[in-house]
């Protein structure tokens, strides 16, 4: 695609995750020049997924690596980021049209908050008006951060499986939320 | 059910009683529940623990006046022989399974029967019911064909007969 100037065009790019082990972290090691040179021409994504993501080996430049999708970038979906709640909370921030968030959680390393870490307020608080769809989230300080952070959570859509006080979720959202997913247990 | 319960329940609600606490009745704008047809079409969930029930009660507090939908979705594995997600190694199989016409008749059949769920839900509060195939787009309108041939049965059954507007099927592919 790159050789035909078509990578501009892409609009959904995935950076998926090869292992099953969770060894394999996406960190700025795995954008050598030609890498993240394509990385670069990608100027029109509107759905970004990313697997794995080392938000703390990005840290404090990820924005430098991540700018291109700023201005255009509508929903983003993040599975097994590491990460404290405040870094991703930060990662979102940086794009300020972002409607739609996807945040899926193994059993790995959610919990080990990098103590001692200072992590920037996010530089946007998105609108976050679309889809939130969450697996696996232990804990209630993702929310309590996101509405302290970002002023509120607006979504007008909810499909949260496994995730720890999902009814605050719920009634974070009371007055915006359109569609609800329920699920029974943990099938 | 106290707060911190209220507080720490996930959706691994196996007590049933997290999904008691629910009220949604200040969600005004609250216009559609999705639940999965896994979950919520199994004739054999009865009793006040079931899922079922619950969501009935679920439904009951809702105020939100707008009209409302309840959607169920279906993913591959409601369909027999279809996958639930792609996946490389699917790649080669024949994207619907080859049927006999008696296999295709019992499977409408399976899910006329599970049509009866929605229509005792229906009685907490009214709504229109929306079955919406949620399956990766190599399966094509295999799945709708079936649900709609399901549907046909319940139809001339008299199943559907307390829902207005009538059901609605839905195709939402998945990229492959």
């Amino acid at each position: 695609m790159h050789r035909l100037g078509l990578l501009p065009l892409v609009q959904e790019p995935h950076v998926y995750n090869n292992s099953y082990g969770g060894r394999y972290r996406f960190n700025p090691e795995q954008l050598d020049s030609r890498t993240l040179r394509h990385f670069f021409t990608l100027t029109n994504v509107q759905d970004l997924g990313v697997d794995n993501l080392d938000i703390p080996r990005f840290m404090p430049r990820i924005q430098q690596y991540f700018k291109n999708f700023l201005p255009t970038l509508r929903s983003l979906a993040l599975r097994d980021p590491k990460g404290s709640h405040c870094q991703i909370i930060y990662f979102i921030g940086l794009f300020q049209h972002l409607e739609d968030l996807k945040l899926r959680h193994g059993h790995s390393e959610y919990r080990q908050e990098l103590s001692g870490t200072l992590t920037p307020s996010p530089l946007f608080s998105p609108p976050l008006r679309g889809r939130l769809m969450m697996r696996t989230i232990l804990g209630m300080d993702l929310l309590k951060d996101m509405v302290h952070l970002f002023g509120g959570i607006r979504f007008c859509c909810l499909d949260l499986f496994n995730v720890e006080g999902v009814w605050l979720w719920i009634d974070a959202c009371a007055e915006t939320l359109e569609t609800l997913r329920l699920y029974p247990d943990g099938e | 059910v106290t707060l911190s319960e209220r507080c720490t329940g996930s959706n691994h609600f196996t007590a049933g009683s997290a999904f008691l606490s629910i009220n949604l009745s200040q969600h005004g704008l609250l216009r559609t529940l999705e639940v999965l047809a896994s979950c919520i079409l199994n004739q054999f969930s009865h009793g006040p623990l079931a899922f079922p029930s619950h969501f009935m009660h679920v439904l009951s507090t809702i105020t939100s006046p707008a009209s409302f939908e309840v959607v169920v979705v279906y993913l591959g594995d409601n369909f027999h022989g279809i996958q639930s997600q792609y996946s490389q190694e699917y790649q080669n199989l024949p994207p619907v399974p080859c049927m006999s016409q008696a296999d295709r008749v019992m499977e409408s059949s399976h899910h006329c029967v599970q049509f009866r769920v929605p229509r005792e839900i229906h009685k907490a509060r009214g709504f229109r019911l929306v079955l919406r195939a949620d399956i990766w787009n190599r399966v094509g309108e295999y799945p709708v064909q079936r649900l709609e041939e399901g549907m046909a049965v319940a139809k001339a059954q008299g199943v559907f007969d307390v829902f207005f507007p009538k059901p609605l099927v839905i195709y939402n592919p998945w990229k492959s």
